[in-house]
């Protein structure tokens, strides 16, 4: 396993939203995280990211090193890509400013961008070349898929191992959020390991090999894509049906 | 009234009588002369709380205004005789009201840095306008030969002047208390939890800080005066810097948002450089190290150590008194919404909705686009949509928080888009948010009590006088609010602090808040989020209450189930555009919807069929 | 002309604070309101090492800056790391922590120094000279000289660089910068260690001209943030504008009235700016989110 996060148990000072939460994600697959709104999934990706302001255990390891101990950005360094959830770019800065901060944990010189920026930036380009003709322009003008797929390059110019991406399609029309969806599938291709948390349930099933869900903090179900019957998943999650835990568990 | 509340006026009025009879009782002139100093010092301090304390704003302008107070008084005695301390008093307030509109209005526009600067600035200007004014004010020599003051022809002279400026403090601090403990106190202890909740209740907010400003500035004239005529002499080295970071150790010592707390802090840091040698030629260090230290760790001085320590033990003891009654952990169980004997609100004079190609745009985002919509009273309108699909912009929009980039907004004949989120409560409108902003330091009735300040607050000089429409008023508000949080199965909280109530009876507070405003529209913003079934169960009661009294809701919810059972009509947003509208029936069995929902491209299940296979054995069967 | 100079050389100080306001401001979104007083330390700095120490120029220059750098980073950790520590708007508690540190070192100088002014020699002694049909002092020129490289390249650097567009990036918002890599923490130290040493830096420079008194500061930091409401707060190109328009107006103020009425002017000034510009003459307007 790649990236392996193993009973979380967290949240925000003393409400507890995650109740021993584990997830594994693989190189070259797409794990999906499915749940209601509140069900925690933002929040289980921000525990991994080290972002969750309260952890009392569990562990995250990448590639066998552990990284719960890490702040945020030590995470990123050690090859997490974290896209946040509603396109978190530097809405002031332009396309090319936004991806020459992605850039920061690479080694480069003081002044100056250095050979292996220059190649991120290059490979940025060439992913996302709608991003190539807007270098200079202001990050908060683009429009809603511009923005995300900003996000995404940005989270990737580190050349990071594991992509964690936080509701990817929110807000971006049908066919802009298949765009996002593809792109999805060319990194999976490229041997990222990908944790997904989506809440447009049939396009997401789509691209997942794994498949978890999230109910009331804790894991109501898991498994290889294949076990999830489509229309009985949506139902399921949509209706908060799947395994809920017993009334009186959640905070 | 419990006796300790009938108590404390009297245990007041008894310390204020042994103050003003100290000198009788063996009092020598220099203690005499150092209780009028702390006085005055108070008077300063409690002016800086106001802003600070209240509104929130560090500003020490409080010295440049004690300044000219000092040089009204001097100015008018020394160059036209007027030694009257009541006319000086007079002149000195309406000449510091003057300087603190003059500086209060453009650094509160900002607030924060630009305030603190400006006020920073006002002292440092203080020798240099002395000195233009050389002629009146002496300049950098000072203004000497004040002469003693008079008041009604009779000479304030030595413990005449004491009892004088010991009555003029108790005054200010009633005054100061009536202000504070009145709906206007409340508002500012909305205004220091959230600015946004402060808007949506109807309070002016920059308006309600400049008021607080300004208020603030009056104690410090009045001090400015009582100095002038004390000493007989002043001149600019007693308006210093170094002198405004006394004041503001003093506030910060005693507590900023105290009323009391002022006197304490004026007490410790007008006596400490006396008694203790060594403390003149550290004072600053000793001050700077006290505000490093009230910054980081406590920021509610002496008075809020007492209020924290009661905190901490308090909610212990309920803990326990929970367990012991077998209670949950969310302490008693509120009774079911309408219990026995009530089942219904008044009537409510709810107003029609119409929102008319309502458009807004973020930078390059187009968040909502061309939605129109209506909602009418006595129905619930609700709006769902996926994340991001523009339900919150347009609810934003709505309660004024957002500006429309196109489109309009009206409620009944009031046209809403253009105005800002205060007059918007005002015009009717009340609002929940999704995480409930919650004041601290209030019980759950007077928090609902804060609804009613859009609809109608007393007037200031009325609650300061406690007149008995004042009285009735306030007893109106509390006596409604009581009756809505029993109304609401939560009678019994109403005493509870409000911000420790669990997150179901806490929306349910906020609901009661909505209702005291008897608005024209209720806004609720995933009122159903983190409820349990109980709380849920509770929730739809009182939603139902509210429409059934002829009340106009708009709920915008995430909680499809929910949404299906409350719902007259259903409006589904995706992208910023309406998707459809029409009667959960209609909604449930229209394929677009659940396309949105789910992404499945031509599904040829309808949320319906979900519905129905979910209400099957396996569903819970309601 | 020869106002014109004197304005330049009053507002490269104005500009020197400004520098410092917005390095910290540029990295953390905080306002330190004791960066004049690290100025002031400086020319104290200054005096420690050319009159007590007896050490040339570019030793003291080097000791200053070492010496304010190390304060500041202290201030870092005494008065900043704890509020940044936990959640929350600190900005307020920030003021007066930071208000709280200024004091102290107010304290500190005047207990140690006293209230008397201590001379510094000037770097580069030989007078005036007569430039574009004014007199100006080569120190004076000296400063207006170095400030605006300082306050350029920093510009340049914030623009130009990984390293100053991440502390962009940080001071628009922090968790996003978190999550790209950039170690937020050290950046805000980082900022303060460099605007202490610049401060440091430039205490021979700076000393010359002002003495090391220990009411210095106050002005410098009201006169420093007058300059930062005028060129936008965040811009360091802005701010070294502000500054030099402020230092005009004084000295043109200074030039033709007494000398009580600069101050006043000054003020007023920075009243109609706050009440007509409330971003600054060089900042954009940005929408309120809720």
């Amino acid at each position: 396993m790649t990236l392996e996060a193993v009973d979380l148990v967290g949240g925000y000072g003393d409400l507890r939203v995650l109740w021993g939460v584990s997830v594994s994600a693989e190189a070259g697959a797409v794990t999906v995280v499915l749940g209601r709104n509140g069900a925690g999934k933002t929040s289980l990706l921000n525990a991994i990211a080290g972002f969750l302001p309260v952890v009392e255990s569990g562990r995250v390891a990448l590639d066998g090193s552990d990284l719960s101990r890490l702040p945020p950005y030590g995470r990123t360094r050690a090859g997490l890509g974290f896209v946040q959830e509603g396109k978190r770019i530097f809405r002031r800065r332009t396309v090319q400013e936004n991806l020459l901060v992605g850039a920061y944990p690479l080694r480069r010189p003081l002044l100056g961008t250095g050979p292996a920026v220059r190649a991120a930036l290059e490979q940025a380009y060439t992913r996302f070349p709608v991003l190539a003709d807007r270098r200079r322009t202001p990050a908060g003008s683009l429009s809603g898929g511009q923005q995300q797929m900003l996000a995404i390059a940005q989270a990737l110019m580190p050349g990071p191992r594991v992509l964690l991406l936080d509701e990817p399609s929110a807000g971006l029309a049908p066919g802009v959020a298949r765009e996002v969806f593809s792109m999805v599938g060319r990194l999976r291709e490229e041997g990222l390991a990908i944790l997904l948390v989506e809440q447009v349930v049939e396009q997401a099933l789509a691209v997942a090999d794994r498949v978890v869900v999230v109910e009331g903090g804790r894991v109501a179900a898991s498994g290889p894509v294949s076990e999830f019957d489509d229309a009985a998943v949506v139902r399921d999650i949509y209706l908060g049906r799947r395994g809920a835990p017993a009334p009186g568990d959640a905070p | 009234m419990s006796p300790a509340r009938l108590a404390r006026p009297l245990v007041l009025v008894g310390l204020i009588l042994i103050v003003v009879f100290l000198p009788w009782l063996g009092l020598n002139d220099y203690w005499d002369r150092q209780v009028i100093l702390i006085v005055i010092l108070s008077l300063i301090v409690s002016g800086l709380n106001t802003s600070l304390g209240y509104a929130g704003e560090l500003a020490v302008s409080q010295v440049a205004l004690y300044a000219v107070g000092a040089y009204v008084a001097g100015y008018l005695s020394v160059a036209h005789n007027v030694d009257d301390i009541a006319v000086c008093l007079l002149a000195a307030m309406a000449a510091v009201v003057v300087v603190g509109l003059a500086s209060g209005i453009p650094g509160l526009r900002l607030g924060g840095w630009s305030l603190a600067m400006v006020s920073f600035f006002l002292v440092l200007l203080i020798p240099s306008v002395l000195d233009l004014l050389r002629a009146e004010t002496g300049g950098a020599e000072g203004l000497p030969g004040i002469p003693v003051p008079k008041l009604a022809g009779l000479e304030l002279d030595g413990r005449d002047f004491y009892v004088f400026a010991v009555l003029v403090a108790a005054l200010w601090f009633l005054v100061l208390r009536n202000i504070i403990r009145s709906p206007h106190g409340n508002a500012f202890l909305v205004l220091k939890q959230s600015p946004i909740l402060a808007a949506s209740l109807g309070i002016a907010v920059y308006r309600l800080k400049l008021f607080a400003y300004v208020v603030g500035a009056i104690p410090a004239g009045v001090a400015g005066v009582l100095f002038a005529f004390l000493s007989g002499y002043i001149s600019p080295s007693s308006f210093s810097l170094g002198f405004a970071f006394t004041v503001l150790t003093a506030s910060i010592v005693g507590g900023s948002q105290s009323v009391y707390g002022a006197i304490f802090g004026a007490a410790v840091l007008q006596l400490g450089p006396e008694r203790i040698a060594s403390f003149q030629s550290y004072s600053l260090i000793i001050f700077g190290a006290f505000l490093v230290v009230a910054g980081l760790v406590f920021s509610e001085g002496a008075a809020g150590l007492v209020r924290m320590l009661s905190r901490r033990i308090a909610p212990r003891l309920a803990e326990r008194t929970a367990t012991w009654t077998g209670g949950r952990r969310s302490g008693p169980a509120p009774s079911p919404v309408g219990g026995p004997g009530v089942s219904s609100l008044p009537p409510l004079d709810g107003r029609p909705l119409r929102v008319t190609g309502a458009t807004k745009v973020f930078g390059g985002l187009t968040a909502l686009d061309d939605v129109s919509l209506e909602a009418s009273p006595g129905q619930v309108t609700a709006l769902i949509g996926p994340n991001g699909s523009g339900k919150t912009t347009l609810l934003n929009l709505i309660s004024g928080f957002y500006r429309p980039s196109g489109g309009t907004v009206h409620l009944g004949d009031t046209r809403l888009d253009g105005l800002t989120p205060y007059r918007t409560a005002r015009a009717g409108v009340a609002r929940t948010f999704q995480t409930p902003l919650i004041p601290a330091g209030m019980t759950t009735r007077t928090f609902v009590t804060t609804g009613r300040y859009a609809s109608g607050r007393p007037a200031i000089p009325a609650a300061v006088l406690r007149t008995p429409g004042y009285r009735r008023k306030v007893a109106g508000d509390e006596a409604d609010a009581s009756e809505l949080l029993d109304l609401l199965g939560i009678g019994s909280q109403a005493d509870t602090e409000v911000v420790s109530l669990p997150l179901g009876t806490r929306r349910l507070a906020e609901l009661a808040r909505c209702l005291a405003a008897r608005p024209g529209l209720f806004l609720f913003d995933e009122v159903g989020s983190g409820l349990d079934e109980a709380d849920l169960h509770r929730l739809e009661g009182a939603i139902d209450l509210i429409r059934r009294a002829g009340g106009t809701v708009v709920l915008v919810e995430h909680n499809f189930p929910l949404v299906l059972k409350l719902a007259d009509r259903i409006h589904v947003l995706a992208n910023g555009a309406l998707l459809a509208s029409g009667t959960p029936a209609e909604i449930q069995s229209d394929p677009r919807v659940l396309e949105e929902y789910t992404g499945a491209p031509s599904a040829t299940e309808t949320i319906a069929d979900l519905e129905r296979a979910a209400a099957g054995p396996e569903g819970e069967g309601r | 002309m020869t106002t014109v100079w004197s304005g330049l050389s009053i507002g490269a100080l104005y500009c020197l604070v400004a520098i410092g306001y917005n390095v910290v401001l540029l990295a953390s979104g905080m306002f330190n309101f004791a960066y004049a007083q690290l100025v002031m330390l400086g020319t104290y700095m200054a005096y420690v090492a050319t009159s007590v120490l007896g050490l040339p120029v570019i030793a003291a220059v080097a000791f200053g800056g070492a010496a304010v750098a190390i304060i500041a980073v202290f201030e870092e950790r005494v008065a900043i790391a704890p509020l940044t520590a936990r959640h929350g708007d600190h900005h307020q508690a920030a003021l007066i922590t930071t208000v709280g540190v200024a004091v102290i070192i107010d304290g500190v100088t005047s207990k140690i120094w006293g209230s008397q002014a201590k001379p510094i020699p000037d770097p580069i002694p030989g007078g005036t000279l007569h430039l574009l049909g004014g007199r100006v002092g080569r120190g004076d020129l000296l400063l207006i000289g170095l400030v605006v490289v300082v306050g350029v390249s920093l510009h340049v650097w914030s623009r130009k660089t990984i390293g100053g567009l991440a502390s962009l990036a940080a001071a628009e918002d922090t968790g996003a910068a978190m999550a790209r890599g950039v170690n937020t923490r050290r950046l805000a130290v980082g900022a303060f260690a460099v605007s202490g040493a610049i401060a440091g830096l430039f205490d021979v420079v700076v000393g010359a001209r002002t003495y090391a008194t220990p009411t210095l500061a106050d002005s410098l930091a009201l006169f420093g943030f007058v300059a930062i409401a005028i060129g936008g707060s965040g811009s360091q190109l802005g701010g070294l504008i502000g500054g030099f328009v402020t230092g005009l107006a004084y000295a043109v103020a200074e030039r033709y009235t007494n000398t009580d009425w600069p101050q006043v002017i000054v003020f007023a000034m920075f009243l109609l700016v706050l009440l007509t510009r409330p971003r600054g003459l060089f900042g954009g307007a940005v929408e309120r989110q809720v």
